[in-house]
């Protein structure tokens, strides 16, 4: 059949463009004769954004799935490990304002919901802590796991900070070497439609046109064949989430053994917040502002204020760059044979490092659903657009959670945050339900969430949510077994911080032993 | 913990060693490092495993002696129950060290021999000399001879698990054991070869395993794996003079 999906061409080479060649390479057997041809060509003369370094558990799955080695991956990413995230000043704004976000789920999460016993005992001990052992790790800088750990597996649960730059290179050096992706460095200057509205080829500088059968618009911000060429255009989300703004900068250790913290530190702001990220060779920080509600010069001040606290003086000569965001989601994300994956498809903040992982999730589903041939690609795609909106609608949910729950009343900006005008009426509905009781998994009903149950009650109780008084009954049963969930976690915490390295210590073994496969 | 000394003439003239043995310094040790050189004699008497290091995370290859951490089956009131002795535990409490040196502008680093001085073998009345009027006793020679040996091996065996590595040989054990006493053990850390995909190693690599001499060490591990019913014996024996 002369319609049947045989090569697909991907246009830009970010972090979206090679997950996307390297997924679809090794779930489609692009190296071997009957596999399917991937073809991913990217600008020499447009920058990748160069941001983008916090990313989620299923990255693990992602690059195993693709047959990277996770030794190699974090030799040359510079990658370190993530357990979660710590959020500082978020709530009241107090000096011992934070909260932690971790990774591992709550003790017993599938057999008994913690929060009313935790709430009913009245303890001064948090949420976190109570119920999972995570944050006392991250609070040590300790390791997720052991260097005798398998590669990819784990004692607490973790993902990666990595340097967006080297995981670029990486993927694309194993995607071209091993996964038989054939690689075009060119740029793009025209797109050829068929004569039903597809595309037919993309014009190249040097390479003449390249034909294909699914094109995959990974092209950034500049959206070249999503929005230039199909004119779908970018619903705005600023009325809702209003960081519109980033000012990034990267910042060396003290010494070679400084410790590297592993979680992500965000610090609220007056009108945004500050990310800090640690790599084993330099912290990754960024302010994302609400242009609206702070200047430019402001927020550089705050910025060298965060950074002064921890390198002095030496914060005063750093220059910022610049990054506008445009929060907003395409209007659809798959049109006639083109895709848009990644920051053509939409970008909202960092906020919960949310952007890889729905790419991640993008390109396991376009893998997984791949239409054999051109008949059955409508049908494909509308399940596709669906699912994606559904997944953008449910992630603006929760970013929109974080500065709903807060209490903050020092600035514009958060009294803003609050306006009901400005939070999306599904978030509405579930918080006043979360009123009288813990969000579950009966709250999001597909299968593949981006974010668990367990996610909104790490960020709603860390963030003390005014959950009404009356917490109901629990009934023995229920008592007895979170007292032994209590006691678990509390067991489980003393062994694994004595137990872990430290996450330097961990990373140095990584690079001078590396892990086993089993 | 070990506190070495390197050997010499001057400072160790007086110094003795008792026989093995003769101390119960062995009787916590539920595994020990083993070499192709002994791997025969080793597979009738204990069970090979591959174990990780847990400062690395490298795979070593070990002779396990009990079945819990801290526990050696095969001492009894600190003598060794076993017709043969590993031979990493002979050569103790003698260890090779490397020391460099500064030779012109090159710093070069050569093995020595040293000691524990910790130990409570290593006194200067009774048991074996090492030197004697200035020379290596017999005795000092013959543990030189097996550590060099032992070292040797162990380098062997790096090459050894890297080849079985390279082929996805090495697999986790997981063995439930149940005692007749009714306790139950899960014997975690251990890995072996996984026959299944032994038969499905390329024919180059299958040639390459017979000529390096590596298919005799694999049928000894397996054959070894009979001591794992040996030892459970010994556990349950030992268990029951206990009681
Ligand atoms: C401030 C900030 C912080 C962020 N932090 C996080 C985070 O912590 N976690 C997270 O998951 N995400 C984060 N993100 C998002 C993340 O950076 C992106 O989702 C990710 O890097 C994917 O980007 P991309 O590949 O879509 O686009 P880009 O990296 O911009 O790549 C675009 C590619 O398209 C190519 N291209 C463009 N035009 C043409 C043309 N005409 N012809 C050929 N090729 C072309 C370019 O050469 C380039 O290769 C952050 C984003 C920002 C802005």
């Amino acid at each position: 059949m002369s319609n049947e999906l045989k090569h697909i061409v991907i246009v830009g080479g970010g972090s979206a463009g090679w997950i996307a060649a390297g997924t679809l390479a090794a779930n489609h057997h692009a190296n071997q004769p009957g596999g399917i041809k991937i073809t991913l060509i990217e600008s020499p003369d447009v920058k990748t954004i160069g941001v983008g370094e916090g990313t989620w558990p299923t990255m693990r799955n992602t690059l195993r799935n693709m047959g990277v080695s996770e030794t190699d991956f974090m030799r040359e990413c510079d990658a370190s490990f993530k357990q979660g995230a710590k959020f500082a000043k978020w709530v009241t704004n107090s000096d011992d304002d934070f909260y932690y976000h971790p990774l591992v789920l709550p003790q017993g999460y599938f057999d008994v919901d913690l929060f009313k016993p935790w709430k009913m005992a009245k303890s001064p001990v948090s949420f976190s802590n109570a119920v999972c052992y995570q944050e006392q790790l991250c609070e040590r800088d300790l390791a997720p796991k052991l260097i005798s750990t398998p590669e990819y597996a784990a004692v607490a649960n973790y993902a990666y900070h990595l340097d967006a730059g080297k995981f670029a290179d990486f993927l694309k050096n194993h995607c071209t070497k091993n996964l038989g992706v054939h690689h075009i460095l060119d740029h793009v200057s025209a797109v050829n439609s068929a004569e039903n509205g597809d595309i037919a080829s993309v014009s190249s500088r040097s390479h003449g046109d390249i034909a294909g059968d699914l094109f995959i618009d990974c092209t950034g911000f500049s959206a070249l064949l999503i929005g230039k060429h199909y004119n779908v255009p970018s619903v705005c989300k600023k009325d809702i989430l209003f960081i519109d703004t980033a000012l990034a900068v990267q910042v060396p250790y003290d010494s070679a053994d400084s410790p590297i913290a592993s979680h992500t530190i965000s610090t609220a702001q007056e009108s945004g917040w500050i990310w800090d990220i640690g790599l084993p060779t330099r912290r990754g920080i960024g302010h994302v502002y609400s242009s609206k509600h702070s200047s430019q010069e402001r927020a550089e001040q705050l910025l060298r204020d965060y950074l002064a606290e921890s390198i002095g003086d030496k914060a005063k000569d750093l220059n910022f760059r610049k990054i506008d965001i445009n929060p907003g989601v395409r209007e659809k994300f798959w049109v006639n044979n083109c895709v848009a994956v990644g920051m053509s498809a939409g970008f909202l903040e960092p906020l919960e490092a949310s952007a890889l992982v729905m790419i991640e999730l993008a390109c396991a589903s376009i893998s997984e659903q791949l239409p054999a041939n051109r008949e059955t690609m409508d049908i494909v795609a509308k399940s596709y657009n669906d699912k994606i909106q559904y997944n953008w609608d449910r992630v603006i949910d929760f970013l929109k959670l974080h500065y709903v729950a807060s209490k903050r009343d020092d600035s514009a900006f958060w009294r803003d945050n609050r306006d009901p005008q400005t939070i999306p009426e599904s978030l509405q509905e579930l918080m006043a339900l979360w009123q009288h009781r813990s969000p579950s998994e009966y709250d999001f009903p597909r299968k593949r969430e981006m974010f668990s149950a367990a996610s909104y009650q790490y960020v709603l109780y860390g963030m003390d949510y005014n959950h009404s008084t009356e917490t109901g009954f629990v009934s023995d049963d229920v008592q007895r077994k979170a007292a032994k969930m209590f006691a678990e976690n509390q067991q489980l915490t003393k062994r694994y911080v004595t137990a872990l390295p430290s996450n330097r210590e961990l990373i140095n073994k990584v690079c001078q032993f590396g892990f086993q496969k089993v | 913990m070990l506190k070495l000394e390197k050997l010499d003439s001057a400072s160790h003239q007086h110094t003795k060693v008792l026989p093995l043995g003769s101390i119960a310094e062995t009787s916590m040790m539920h595994m020990v490092q083993t070499v192709p050189q002994e791997f025969t004699e080793i597979a009738q008497h204990f069970p090979i495993f591959f174990a990780k290091d847990p400062e690395t995370g490298q795979f070593n290859l070990m002779a396990l002696l009990g079945l819990n951490v801290d526990e050696n089956l095969f001492v009894t009131d600190g003598y060794w129950q076993s017709a043969y002795i590993p031979l990493k535990i002979q050569t103790t409490p003698f260890f090779l060290i490397e020391e460099t040196q500064q030779r012109n502008t090159e710093q070069v680093s050569k093995p020595a021999l040293a000691i524990d001085v910790d130990s409570a073998r290593v006194q200067q009345t009774q048991g074996e000399a090492l030197f004697v009027q200035g020379r290596a006793t017999q005795y000092l020679q013959t543990k030189a001879t097996q550590l060099a040996q032992f070292v040797e091996g162990l380098r062997f065996n790096q090459q050894f698990i890297e080849a079985l590595l390279a082929e996805n040989l090495l697999e986790a054990v997981d063995l439930d054991i149940r005692f007749e006493n009714g306790e139950q053990l899960n014997l975690q850390g251990l890995y072996t070869i996984n026959k299944e995909m032994l038969v499905q190693v390329p024919t180059a690599a299958q040639q390459e395993f017979e000529n390096l001499g590596y298919v005799k060490l694999i049928t000894d591990i397996f054959t070894s794996m009979q001591q794992v019913e040996a030892l459970i014996s010994r556990k349950n024996q030992r268990s029951k003079n206990l009681s």
